[in-house]
């Protein structure tokens, strides 16, 4: 088969009928497809990256297109055995081909609309908007598109009722639990225009805290934030401080 | 096996069963399902996975007792919840339910077992991620054990209401004080780890 007809005929799936995509025999489905879903899924996200890189151009414009793609996939990998559980748990039986299709079709279809606004966002960073406002654009927009995959997985996996509302709910919150930490982690994405550029910054603190310290600041508190190194992966301070 | 543990007490003559369980009885209101008991191994497995879960959010712990010491809380907290309040839930279908074979609840209990180990074993990679890079380990740990206990909760009594055909304000009550034993020794398992520390 083309590949170049193989991969837009795949594109042309995701867009008009992923569900369709989803419901068919995983294991075929996987075999026949999964390598180009995976492939459109971090090219889109690779290019939603770079476009977010351009805020501060540079270095930046590539590390962000490594660790976009890294954010769609490490929260997939981590909560897939979860969103397997929640879902059996509600009685719906699913095995894991089924499960990594879902999630595969919706990751490549949100990134794929990642890639879509792009443009806009690009358009938009061109003009050099405020840096608080070019995050707040980020985030909404990574946030619609991870709906928009969410939703895709729920419609992709079987089951009805009230079941499968239940199981999808807590199968989301898990996925944005994780999503919103790997993007804590993975950052930053948008860099201050005068700031160094650096592929990640020290493990510290946590994205829980720190939207709790955002909240603060808005409502015009400016204390209370410690970002402090915390969990297995940060650098003791002790280190922190003899490394240059 | 399974097919009968219903079937078989339905079928029994009136006059088989004691009277004073009858009193409180009632025929069950919808069509009902036998269930069966998990095999060893997926109770073992289950025991497994709440282990692996209980070690994911533990190892954020300062030191290695109060990990080792604080891994053991999911296996403890809903085991001994299991097995302190297996034998209130078996004696009551059988004063209570007379229509209901002896091994139904203690089937129900093996299959919300089952469940939660499964749902430890899912959860447990997104509890060692966020482990590993906050730290908040001990939220991780208790929203991670609700999770597991409700799923447990709701296994059993979803389990015990298709075997039964209705669902007795007593099983309810069961599950309550099922949760507050589970709770306790999670707290005393908490407490040992802390001594330790």
């Amino acid at each position: 088969m083309d590949r170049k007809t193989s991969v837009l005929d795949t594109c042309a799936a995701l867009i008009r009928d992923p569900v369709g995509l989803g419901r068919q025999d995983a294991r075929r489905v996987l075999h026949d497809h999964g390598p180009v879903l995976l492939l459109i899924a971090m090219a889109s996200a690779a290019i939603f990256g770079g476009v977010v890189g351009t805020y501060r151009g540079g270095l930046q414009l590539l590390y962000a297109s490594i660790k976009l793609p890294l954010l769609w996939v490490v929260p997939v990998l981590v909560t897939l055995p979860a969103v397997r559980a929640f879902h059996r748990v509600c009685g719906i039986e699913v095995n894991y081909g089924q499960v990594a299709l879902a999630v595969l079709v919706g990751c490549a279809r949100s990134a794929l609309l990642l890639a879509v606004a792009s443009p806009a966002l690009w358009l938009l960073f061109s003009v050099n908007v405020d840096y608080h406002w070019a995050i707040l654009v980020l985030c909404g927009t990574v946030l619609a598109s991870g709906a928009v995959g969410l939703a895709t997985v729920a419609r992709v996996l079987p089951g009805s009722g009230a079941t499968k509302v239940l199981a999808n709910t807590l199968a989301a919150l898990a996925v944005g639990v994780v999503v919103a930490q790997s993007g804590w982690v993975l950052r930053p994405f948008v860099a201050r225009p005068r700031a160094d550029v650096a592929f990640l910054r020290p493990v510290e603190s946590n994205v829980f805290a720190s939207t709790m310290a955002s909240l603060r600041s808005a409502r015009g508190r400016y204390d209370g934030w410690d970002a402090r190194p915390e969990g297995l992966l940060a650098t003791p301070p002790a280190l922190a401080k003899e490394t240059p | 096996m399974s097919q009968t543990i219903v079937s078989r007490h339905l079928a029994a003559p009136r006059g088989s069963v004691p009277q004073t369980a009858l009193r409180g009885a009632s025929p069950p209101s919808r069509p009902t399902t036998p269930i069966s008991a998990p095999s060893v191994p997926a109770v073992l497995a289950a025991i497994g996975g709440l282990g692996v879960f209980g070690l994911s959010a533990a190892v954020g712990a300062p030191s290695t007792p109060v990990i080792a010491a604080i891994s053991t809380i999911p296996v403890a907290g809903l085991v001994g919840a299991m097995v302190l309040t297996g034998p209130a839930l078996v004696a009551g279908h059988l004063f209570l339910r007379p229509h209901v074979a002896t091994e139904t609840p203690v089937a129900a209990l093996g299959q919300g077992l089952t469940a939660a180990g499964s749902v430890a074993m899912g959860i447990a990679p997104a509890a060692l991620f966020l482990v590993a890079t906050t730290g908040l380990w001990p939220l991780v740990l208790v929203a991670g054990f609700a999770a597991v206990g409700l799923s447990c909760a709701a296994v059993t009594l979803q389990m015990l209401r298709r075997a039964t055909g209705d669902s007795p304000a007593f099983v309810v009550g069961w599950a309550a004080l099922a949760a507050l034993v589970a709770l306790r020794v999670a707290v005393a398992v908490g407490q040992t780890a802390m001594e330790v520390l």
